[in-house]
Parts: C-alpha cells; sequence; structure tokens
C-alpha cells in the first residue's frame, strides 16, 4: 500500500509527460513529412505545368483530398472500434491536415498570381 | 457508410484523377485496386483470394506475349525498312508521299504496336517536312488518328479490342471480317478530307521528294530480320487459327514469344527492357477495380442508368454506346472505359435481354476512335504531338479540336453508321 501511495503519481507524472512527448513528437513528424509531401506534390505542379494551365487540376486536387478525407475516416472505422480509432483518427487526420494547409494555402497563391496577371 | 458510398467515392477519386492526369495512369489503377481490395474486404464483398482471381491472368499473359512478339519484330527495323522500301519503289513524290505516309501509319498499327508505330511514322514524316520547312502538325495529328483506326485491323491491333476478344470470344477471323471494311472506309474517308481540307493550308508539300537510302541499310542483321518475321506470321496464323488447333490465342501468343526468344537471335533482357509494362499493370490494377466495383453494386447502377439512354431504342443502341465510348475515351484511357463498360453492357443484356453483339463491337470501336477527339485522349496522337515539340512544331490543344476534331468525330459518325447498318442487316 505503501508502495502503491509512493508510485502511482510518479508513474503519473511520468505517463503525462510520455504522452506529451509522444503528441510533440507526431506533430513534429507530421508537419515534417506533410511538407516534404507538399514539396513533392508542388515540384511536380510547377515543373510538369505552368500555374494558370494546373489551376484546373489543383481543383480537382482539391476534391480527390476530401474524398480520401472520407475514404481514411471509413476505412479506420471498419477496421478499429473504441478508443484505438479515435487515436488512429487524430494521427491520420493530423497529417492529412498539415498536407492540406499547405495545398490550399498554394492554391489560393495560384488564383492570386492568375488575377495579378489579368489585372 | 455503407459499401456502395464508399465504392463510389473511389470510383469519382479514380475518374477524377484519369481525367486531370495529376499521377500517372498506372500509379491510379494501383491505388484503385489496392482501395478496392481493402475495402471489398473489409466489407465481406469478397475475401483476398477472390480478388486476385479478378486479375484475369489470361488478359495479361496475353498482353504481355503480344508485346513481347511486337517488340522483337520492331527491334529488327521491319517497319523502317518496310515504309522506306515502299516510297522508293514507287517513285512517289509531293502530296502522293502524304497519303502512303497515312496508309503506313494505318497498316503498321494493325500489326505493331501503336507507340512504336508513331516513333517510325514520327520520323519518316519529319524527314519528309523539315527539308521543305513544312509544319508537319497537322499530317503527324492524322497520322495518330489513323494509328487509332488502324489498331482495329486485328484483336492483338489494341487493347480495348484485345480486352473484348478474349472476354467475349471474339475470334480474329471475325475481327477482321467486322473491321477491315470499316478500317477501308475511314482510311478513304480521311485521305479524302486531308486532300479537301489541309493541303491548301501547307502550300510546300508538292515540293516534297523522296530522297531515300537504300532501305535494306536500316537492317543491322538480316537473319534476325528473316526469323522474327517468320516467326511473327506463324504467331497470327496461329491466333487466327486458334479455334481449329484447339488452344486458346493466349497460349498461342505465349508458345511464340518463347520461340522468339529461343530462335530469333535476340537478347530477352533488351527486349524486356523495352516493353510498355504500364500496359499490364493498368490493365491488372483496374481489373480488380472494375471487379470489386461490380461486387459492390455500383455497375448495376450505372447499367440501369445507362439502361435508359441505350435501350430505349434497340436499332440505335450501339450507335449511342459509340458515341459515349467515343466521348469517354477522349478524356479518359479508353481501356479503363472499356473494362468499365463490358459489365455495364452484360448488365444491360440481363435486364433487357437485348442482343449485346453489337454493343461489344460499339466499345471497340468507340473507344479506339474516340480518344483521337482530344490532343491526351491517346497514345499515338499524344506521341506524335510531343515527337513533333521535340523538333520544334509546336501543336496546341486548341489548334487540334478545331482542325482534327471534326475529322475523329466524322470518322466516330461513320462508325456508329456502319455498326447500326451491320445490325439492321443481321451480321451482328
Amino acid at each position: 500500500m505503501i508502495k502503491n501511495a509512493v508510485w502511482t503519481p510518479y508513474l503519473l507524472q511520468i505517463s503525462s509527460l510520455f504522452i506529451t512527448w509522444l503528441i510533440t513528437i507526431i506533430v513534429v513528424v507530421a508537419i515534417d513529412l506533410g511538407f516534404k509531401v507538399y514539396k513533392s506534390i508542388k515540384r511536380k505542379f510547377d515543373v510538369t505545368y505552368n500555374v494558370e494551365k494546373v489551376l484546373p487540376k489543383r481543383i480537382i486536387h482539391g476534391i480527390v483530398y476530401i474524398i480520401f478525407l472520407v475514404l481514411v475516416y471509413d476505412a479506420v472505422e471498419i477496421r478499429v472500434k473504441g478508443d484505438i480509432a479515435l487515436i488512429v483518427l487524430f494521427i491520420v487526420y493530423l497529417f492529412f491536415f498539415i498536407i492540406a494547409i499547405f495545398i490550399f494555402g498554394d492554391i489560393i497563391i495560384s488564383l492570386y498570381k492568375i488575377l495579378k496577371k489579368r489585372k | 457508410m455503407d459499401p456502395l458510398t464508399t465504392f463510389s467515392l473511389i470510383f469519382i477519386v479514380t475518374i477524377l484523377l484519369l481525367i486531370s492526369e495529376i499521377e500517372h495512369k498506372v500509379i491510379v489503377a494501383l491505388l484503385a485496386a489496392v482501395l478496392s481490395i481493402y475495402f471489398g474486404v473489409s466489407y465481406n464483398l469478397f475475401t483476398i483470394e477472390e480478388a486476385f482471381q479478378m486479375l484475369d491472368i489470361e488478359t495479361l499473359l496475353f498482353i504481355v506475349s503480344s508485346l513481347i512478339l511486337f517488340e522483337s519484330l520492331s527491334e529488327t527495323k521491319f517497319f523502317e525498312f518496310l515504309s522506306t522500301y515502299t516510297i522508293k519503289k514507287l517513285g512517289v513524290k509531293g502530296s502522293t508521299i502524304v497519303y502512303i505516309l497515312l496508309i503506313l501509319a494505318t497498316v503498321f498499327s494493325g500489326i505493331a504496336e501503336n507507340t512504336i508505330t508513331m516513333i517510325i511514322m514520327t520520323t519518316m514524316t519529319l524527314n519528309f517536312f523539315k527539308p521543305q520547312k513544312i509544319n508537319p502538325g497537322i499530317t503527324l495529328s492524322v497520322e495518330g488518328i489513323l494509328s487509332n483506326v488502324g489498331g482495329l485491323l486485328l484483336p492483338i491491333s489494341s487493347i480495348p479490342g484485345l480486352i473484348i476478344s478474349i472476354k467475349k470470344n471474339i475470334g480474329v477471323s471475325e475481327f477482321v471480317t467486322i473491321s477491315s471494311p470499316l478500317i477501308a472506309v475511314l482510311l478513304a474517308v480521311t485521305i479524302l478530307y486531308y486532300k479537301l481540307f489541309y493541303l491548301k493550308e501547307q502550300k510546300n508539300i508538292e515540293k516534297i521528294k523522296s530522297d531515300l537510302k537504300d532501305p535494306w541499310e536500316l537492317i543491322p542483321d538480316r537473319s534476325i530480320l528473316y526469323k522474327s518475321l517468320i516467326i511473327f506470321i506463324f504467331f497470327l496464323l496461329g491466333v487466327t487459327l486458334s479455334d481449329k488447333l484447339g488452344f486458346s490465342p493466349t497460349y498461342i501468343a505465349l508458345f511464340f514469344a518463347t520461340v522468339m526468344f529461343l530462335f530469333s537471335g535476340q537478347n530477352p533482357n533488351e527486349i524486356l527492357s523495352k516493353i510498355s509494362w504500364e500496359v499490364p499493370f493498368f490493365v491488372g490494377g483496374f481489373s480488380i477495380f472494375v471487379g470489386a466495383l461490380d461486387k459492390s453494386g455500383l455497375l448495376k447502377i450505372i447499367g440501369d442508368d445507362l439502361e435508359g439512354i441505350v435501350a430505349f431504342n434497340t436499332t440505335l443502341s450501339s450507335f449511342i454506346l459509340l458515341l459515349i465510348c467515343g466521348l469517354f475515351s477522349s478524356v479518359i484511357a479508353n481501356v479503363s472505359v472499356v473494362l468499365i463498360l463490358i459489365p455495364v453492357v452484360d448488365e444491360i443484356h440481363k435486364v433487357t435481354g437485348i442482343n449485346t453483339h453489337p454493343l461489344y463491337w460499339a466499345l471497340i470501336f468507340g473507344s479506339n476512335i474516340g480518344g483521337g477527339l482530344t490532343l491526351f485522349g491517346s497514345i499515338p496522337v499524344l506521341m506524335a504531338v510531343s515527337l513533333a515539340e521535340r523538333e520544334g512544331f509546336h501543336i496546341t490543344s486548341g489548334f487540334y479540336m478545331k482542325k482534327i476534331g471534326p475529322l475523329v468525330l466524322l470518322q466516330l459518325i461513320i462508325s456508329g453508321l456502319y455498326v447500326t447498318l451491320l445490325q439492321l442487316l443481321g451480321i451482328l
């Protein structure tokens, strides 16, 4: 009993520290990977096509991205249930969210460039 | 979500990616297959073993064996030799040379892979056009669409034709009997169209001369050429007589691919490294995807919807399906259009009981010819344009649609009328 009384607060502290560490690592990895994915997509768009020509393709890419979000949710929901499903979804959506920031940001920049060019 | 909604989303994603060409079509086909297997197995629509049975190994083996045989013959420089020999022997000049090039593009694509045909025809055309400083854009584009027409000659000439002939047991003799009159008509119409509308725009075309070198100089090794040509001819005969021999065309193709490796004297490593591996990978991936769509019930819904359009008049059904297939093939790879529409036609047959044989022919004609409607719809046209661009002749999408689009539309209408006529005569 004395042993538990000593160890429980200590373990709780470690576990909360461990979870914080884990979340930090996941977020950092997600940002890094997300940026790398975005860079490879952007390179493909910029090298293969010019900005104006590629706008419809970027919009299609956006639609495909949104459908993939739904499919990922479905993919996780069929196989995993409960808390684990929530954790998996959190990690997957974190990655998707970071890629989305860059992709949609790029679409907005492309639109701005086209509008500026036309003016 | 229910399986139908999930597979509808996968279908939309696949079509969007194919239309936009953001990713390579092989990647799209493999992605569609991977997603279909995951969701199909998870929803208990099929088992993992059943998923791999959808791969249709017979069609894939036939495609790979045919590609080996085509590539082996092309490595001997036979096609370059034949085109140079024909033009030199005939001693023609001016626009007649262009007409012969158009005929050769049609004939070659009937017995060789489209990409090989277009590389040869582009090289030949540029050799004639560049000295006279004539823009070869129109001629190359017309060669590209005639290459699609030539792909109707034999079941092995084009992948859509090959898939339908294997799946629906259309023999070589039937294929040639039905398609060769149409090829002749389309070729004649195209040459006439060229003469009426394109010739005037290219002023220096009459100055073209046939200053070609000795065609035998093009052949690196005559012994290999003779052996490869004999094996290829026997392969064509074997496929034609497959019913009488009691072996499937796939086995015959595999047999002669082995014979080619054994006796032609060519290096198998070189041949295998030059094969368009994207074709079997795309067909394989897409077959699994379409099989999964079928199991999910989505194709039944598409079939029911299309039935309303296609089957309201049985006489016009093949004409309408040909136009639909042609239009789809102009924006999506024609192999995918055919793979999706085959089970849809089967579904129409189940529901209405109408004769589907003309509809399969409509798919063969529509998928081959329709690709020429746009600059990016078919590989021969795309290759012709990119090879011309490499030589400094730029062909824009707008220019192509304006100049070549009406000709392809005319070809589609003629093909539709041809199928309808055969249907009315009771031939199909």
